[in-house]
């Protein structure tokens, strides 16, 4: 008993985690390399918005703090990292992360104000990082290429080029992954325990001898990192870097994603992009069984997205990763691997 | 006399032009049990609130002989200080483990690096489970321990407590302070929770100073009594001098003694 104890907690719960996880990745792994062009790219998109939902899920689901300029901070690493790589010539491992580190420095200074402020007063700031961060797109043709864009390249790394599809999708998958474990060691550590104790009680968790500031700091620089390497990630995937991905509408997809997907759960911010990117291909498919023109449906598909989306929470308000922990638990009792886990 | 861990010089208190807390001073030695008791509204949690940082009063607090007033407060469990508070202010959520760990929270070193790097030698996982350890036996101290992965807001209210007292131990503080933690309670909890208090302080060498209203107990355990009346001191002693106080028995006792 004490020498489990000693050796901290596990990083996921138990075996049927454990061997899901496994299995999943490398069932992605391989499955993904027989896909055709338009299954890989759904899933390619899903990956990285997987990625970069993690952070906005430690901001919001772990710490508390809302944010609405999630895709904003994307476009913070998206550009940059085509800066680093074409105007400065870095090679392109230390220049996603370089554009990781540049947005969580952004971040930081854009979650100064939740210092101060809390819930619709955060949003309200956050809202204005989104505005501010997209005009200085605008403005900075040197960096953004303004309306115009700029084009990203995908990437060598470590001596390996990733310039195929099926390729490229291995590394997001592998960063994808090493988000996903560095995610689950900051919750199961002293940081993490922190980050939820802000969440909910901050002032109790601060005469308890939380540093409050210094706890929200990291985790706006955390998120944001998150966000500046899936952004970058995402741009070099398209070969094209647009203002327009980086959108406040972008932004409240997110923010939809991660509650769709279960608040403070990691599992919750895979389904959840999951479920942002197949939703509405799958509605487009229902619509074009009916009508030739997309274009005049779109409203209807859009309409009918938002209606799912409030129908499924008013019946899961805890989101995807509860109905995924209801099967689970649902197929454990079935398989006879009695194991208790809690919600 | 023991040399004195807590002093408290003159605080004053205003909220809007209430006055909360006037002129209060009183200190206590260390080894000290020590109860601040008071009708309700009389100024003992604000009193606390003063001492961990929430309000920055007039005056002076000191610990060890290094002020208080306008350190930041979550440096408190650095300088031996933890609380328990009033209406229970665990992390709801939270499993009973995790709640006890953020007593821990100053004595890790690990930043975002060494959380990532879990396993690896620069990881933080030896660190985890040693405090991990430390918190599960104090866990089983105070009979919580096999709550340990259940959400706090599932316990009832007296095991809540319990859990906030845990919190404050695994910080290995010199002063606990104990916002009521009898209240609510049955008469058989109670006596555990006075027992407990007192093995703590006793054992331990644990500086106490309590807020709470079971006279019984206050009586039966405290060394020294300070009375807060209106935002001020009226008296302090041993109980049994500060209860033939008159002014005590007319303002705090009134009809009930």
């Amino acid at each position: 008993m004490i020498e489990t104890v000693l050796r901290g907690r596990p990083l996921l719960a138990d075996r049927f985690d454990r061997i899901g996880a496994v299995a999943l990745i490398a069932c992605l792994a391989v499955v993904s390399q027989f896909m055709g062009d338009y299954h890989l790219a759904l899933l390619t998109q899903i990956t990285v918005f997987a990625l970069s939902a993690m952070g906005l899920n430690i901001l919001l689901g772990n710490t508390g703090m809302i944010s609405i300029a999630h895709a904003a901070f994307m476009g913070v690493g998206a550009f940059s990292s085509a800066y680093l790589i074409q105007n400065l010539g870095l090679p392109a491992l230390p220049a996603v992360l370089l554009a990781g580190l540049i947005t969580s420095v952004v971040g930081m200074v854009f979650g100064l104000p939740s210092l101060r402020l809390k819930g619709v007063y955060l949003a309200m700031a956050s809202f204005a990082a989104q505005i501010i961060l997209y005009w200085a797109f605008e403005q900075s043709r040197w960096l953004t290429g303004g309306q115009d864009g700029r084009f990203a390249e995908r990437p060598v790394m470590l001596g390996i080029s990733f310039m195929d599809s099926h390729r490229f999708y291995l590394l997001a998958l592998a960063f994808a992954v090493l988000g996903a474990v560095a995610n689950l060691n900051i919750e199961r550590s002293r940081l993490g325990r922190a980050f939820n104790a802000v969440r909910d009680r901050s002032q109790a968790a601060e005469m308890m001898g939380v540093n409050v500031f210094r706890t929200k700091m990291a985790s706006f620089g955390l998120a944001t990192f998150y966000a500046g390497v899936a952004g970058a990630l995402f741009g070099q995937y398209l070969e094209f870097v647009a203002i327009q991905a980086f959108s406040l509408s972008v932004s409240i997809q997110f923010l939809a994603l991660v509650i769709i997907g279960g608040l403070g759960s990691l599992a919750g911010s895979v389904l959840g992009a999951a479920f942002i990117v197949l939703v509405p291909e799958i509605l487009d498919t229902i619509i074009l069984m009916f009508s030739h023109n997309t274009g005049e449906m779109a409203p209807i598909r859009l309409g009918v997205f938002g209606l799912i989306v409030v129908v499924f929470l008013l019946f899961e308000p805890q989101g995807l990763a509860r109905a995924w922990n209801r099967t689970r638990q649902w197929a454990l009792n079935h398989t006879g691997k009695g194991s208790q886990t809690r919600s | 006399m023991a040399a004195m861990l807590l002093e408290v010089q003159q605080v004053g208190l205003n909220f809007g032009g209430v006055q909360a807390l006037m002129d209060v001073s009183f200190s206590v030695s260390q080894g000290e049990l020590f109860s601040i008791i008071g009708p309700n509204g009389a100024g003992k949690t604000t009193l606390f609130d003063c001492i961990s940082g929430r309000y920055t009063p007039k005056g002076s607090i000191r610990i060890n002989g290094a002020e208080l007033v306008g350190q930041k407060s979550h440096l408190r469990p650095k300088l031996g200080i933890m609380r328990t508070f009033q209406n229970i202010a665990l992390f709801p959520n939270e499993t009973v483990e995790d709640n006890v760990l953020v007593g821990s929270d100053y004595r890790l070193r690990s930043g975002l690096l060494r959380s990532c790097l879990y396993w690896s030698p620069l990881g933080c996982s030896r660190q985890e489970g040693r405090h991990r350890a430390q918190a599960r036996e104090i866990m089983a101290e105070l009979g919580v321990e096999q709550f340990a992965d259940v959400p706090a807001s599932e316990l009832a209210y007296g095991t809540q407590k319990r859990v906030e007292l845990a919190r404050a131990l695994v910080a290995q503080p010199d002063l606990l302070l104990l916002d009521e933690p009898m209240a609510g309670m049955t008469s058989g909890e109670k006596m555990e929770i006075a027992a407990l208090v007192q093995k703590l302080n006793q054992d331990r060498g644990i500086t106490v100073v309590m807020i709470e209203h079971d006279m019984g107990v206050v009586m039966e355990i405290s060394h020294r009594v300070l009375v807060l009346d209106f935002g001020q001191r009226i008296a302090l002693g041993p109980p049994l001098e500060v209860i033939e106080d008159p002014q005590v028995r007319r303002a705090y006792l009134g009809d009930t003694v």
